[in-house]
């Protein structure tokens, strides 16, 4: 869904000077000092957040441009590389930067020296561990960051002389030293949780996955039969799946999931096949998210089988998926498998519920259509890309 | 890379936020310090209609103490706690933890609520809170529920949160004099989600023990034989169990992640004093 464009006045302080521009909602700060300002100084690398060359110092914190919306910034006080000029501090980084080849195409630096400036204020000491902990989120691809370390100790020596009393000294934390004594024994009153083990995972990845789920219900199999075999009843147990349309043994469906802050709407065609006489079905499909550009594949195979006294029966259930285009690239196979996994879980309740007479459950507890349900798939994405929460 | 058009609509409070979401429905998303939704805007991989910014509300910056508790508002920032700008409920775990998430720059804006509201199972509050049984304060229209922080996130990404909800604040039991914690993750690089995590956090004054192994394809999952030998036998009886424990907890993980898992609580525990 999309907004009408519209710009709002946004006035900040930048570098000293009171500035005022007309930016989109979206526009983020390095956007805005760049296009805006005409401050070039900033770079932009990775654009969400990752390599560190948008730093600038926000109310005298670092913070990423690139991941700033300029609107947040109304009333703040901005400094840009461009505002370091009367710097002690800062000149002497720059100074530094050549004498030890902190730098080589320029493009990292600006970040990098805002990083430094704001290390250098708050250490009492620094080791060069410390120092290349603290520059962890800069990334620099020519130096090998030996001339930046070398370049921060040497300003580090001789603070003193450059700060106008302006460091922000704060205790840095450290592990606790618990002393000598023994741990006290104890009888455990509080704490407890409910063992769980954790959500399945295969770990090793791979497109295709199954998942098996068994449920067991109190109906004669023949009533079950003529349920699963229905698929206007079954599809809809399928949680965020819709269908649109039923020609011979071809389903046009449309699968909605949300993934936390994202959403993705898969359409395609599926197909089904029931066979009465060994009370086996499976239903197939095949879907194209049209935002995101991927694709979903998804297999359910069941089977229905009656116990002795006619009155219970069992169903089994096999579902099978694969992802591809731009969202499996951020999959780990435990990952999908464990939200494949909620959704089975889910799918098997719902049959259970309308079999009991009851209601398909949408989800969520917010009355919505979509179920609310997390593609685990972006998570190692996360971890890759983003580094941080 | 631009993000989709959206409507930016900054909260004074929390009620506004609350308001403003349940007008705006499913189509509005929160965003505090924007450390996580930020990257997922750019990419395009979030495509809110509405952006509703908590970060300059503050009610929800605050923070309460009592004499068993702190109450911390959810924007309050991880840099307020590396820096000691909040008081620390934990005898030193709640600084050093956050001494250790992503980098300086994110620790500047990210926030305690929005990263727990995020739910990644990687993540460092989502851990340490589950540890230390914190209460979770979520805000809606009709008032504060409590969440348990073992309660709260359903499977990575998904949590108790309606999408008219907030998460107001983190009540933190204090731990006691007598009471330690160890607390260790794998990361490739500084700064990197973990890859697995080991959280201990014993507490003999009040009879609480809590073990747990995160950075799981899910959230947090409890060793309770482990915690369970940690308060009848201490730290290297709790080790001597571990193993098992792990091998039970994350059976159907491969053998290699479960020996990560498990170093990863063996050196949390040695934190404590284990020996072994």
């Amino acid at each position: 869904m999309t907004t009408k464009l519209s710009l709002s006045e946004v006035t900040l302080d930048v570098n000293g000077e009171t500035v005022s521009g007309h930016v989109e909602a979206r526009t983020s700060l390095a956007d805005f000092l760049r296009d805006d300002l005409d401050l070039t100084g900033t770079h932009l690398g990775c654009e969400h957040g990752v390599c560190g060359a948008c730093t600038v110092e926000m109310d005298g914190q670092p913070v990423r441009a690139c991941i700033t919306l300029a609107r947040a910034c109304e009333g703040r006080s901005v400094r840009t590389i461009e505002g370091g000029d009367d710097d002690p501090l800062m000149a002497a980084l720059q100074d530094a930067f050549m004498e030890f080849h902190g730098l080589q195409c320029g493009f990292c630096t600006p970040g990098m020296l805002v990083a430094c400036r704001d290390i250098i204020l708050r250490h009492r000491a620094l080791t060069d561990e410390q120092i290349r902990i603290a520059l962890g989120g800069n990334i620099c691809r020519c130096t090998g960051y030996v001339g930046i370390v070398n370049a921060v100790r040497s300003v580090f020596e001789r603070r003193h002389e450059l700060l106008a009393g302006d460091q922000t000294l704060v205790a840095p934390p450290v592990q606790p030293d618990w002393g000598d004594a023994k741990l006290a024994t104890f009888k455990r009153t509080a704490g407890q949780m409910e063992a769980v083990e954790a959500a399945p995972s295969d770990g090793a990845g791979g497109d295709d996955q199954t998942l098996r789920e068994a449920i067991t219900v109190n109906k004669p199999v023949d009533e079950v039969w003529a349920f699963l075999s229905d698929v206007e009843r079954v599809v809809p147990c399928v949680p965020g799946a819709r269908l649109l349309s039923v020609n011979g043994n071809e389903l046009d469906v449309e699968m909605e999931i949300s993934l936390g802050a994202i959403r993705a709407r898969f359409r395609g065609t599926g197909r089904y096949h029931f066979d009465d006489d060994t009370r086996k079905g499976r239903m197939e499909g095949e879907g194209r998210d049209a935002r995101s550009g991927s694709s979903a594949g998804g297999g359910l195979d069941f089977a229905v089988i009656g116990d002795e006294s006619g009155k219970r029966c069992r169903i089994e259930f096999v579902a099978s998926y694969s992802v591809t285009g731009p969202l499996s690239q951020f999959s780990r196979g435990g990952l999908v498998k464990s939200f494949v996994g909620a959704l089975a879980g889910m799918f098997a309740d719902n049959v259970q519920s309308v079999l009991s007479g009851g209601q398909v459950s949408r989800g969520g507890g917010s009355g919505l259509s979509v179920v609310r349900l997390t593609l685990n798939v972006i998570k190692s994405w996360f971890q890759s890309l983003f580094r941080r929460e | 890379m631009k993000p989709v058009k959206f409507d930016y609509l900054p909260a004074r409070d929390g009620a506004e936020a609350v308001r403003l979401l349940t007008e705006h429905g499913d189509e509005a998303k929160c965003i505090a310090g924007g450390q996580s939704l930020g990257p997922m805007l750019n990419l395009r991989l979030a495509r809110p209609a509405v952006l509703v910014d908590l970060h300059r509300a503050e009610d929800l910056a605050g923070v309460e103490e009592s004499r068993d508790a702190i109450v911390y508002g959810g924007a309050v920032r991880h840099a307020d706690f590396e820096d000691g700008r909040v008081p620390d409920a934990a005898r030193g775990m709640l600084p050093l933890v956050a001494s250790r998430i992503a980098y300086r720059a994110v620790r500047n804006r990210g926030t305690l609520g929005g990263s727990l509201s995020h739910a990644d199972p990687a993540a460092d509050w989502v851990c340490v809170m589950t540890g230390l049984g914190a209460t979770y304060l979520l805000r809606g229209k009709k008032g504060v529920r409590e969440v348990a922080a073992e309660n709260f996130i359903q499977a990575a990404f998904m949590t108790e949160l309606a999408p008219n909800e907030i998460l107001a604040g983190v009540r933190v039991p204090k731990l006691s004099d007598s009471a330690r914690w160890g607390y260790y993750k794998f990361c490739k690089k500084v700064g990197e989600f973990s890859q697995a995590t080991g959280v201990v956090v014993v507490d003999p004054e009040r009879g609480y023990c809590r073990v747990l192994v995160g950075a799981l394809d899910s959230p947090p999952v409890p060793l309770e034989p482990v915690a369970e030998a940690l308060a009848a036998d201490g730290p290297d009886g709790a080790v001597a169990v571990l193993d098992a424990a792990v091998d039970t907890a994350l059976g159907d993980y491969p053998r290699v992640n479960r020996q990560l898992y498990k170093v990863a609580v063996r050196r949390a525990l040695a934190q404590i004093g284990a020996t072994q």
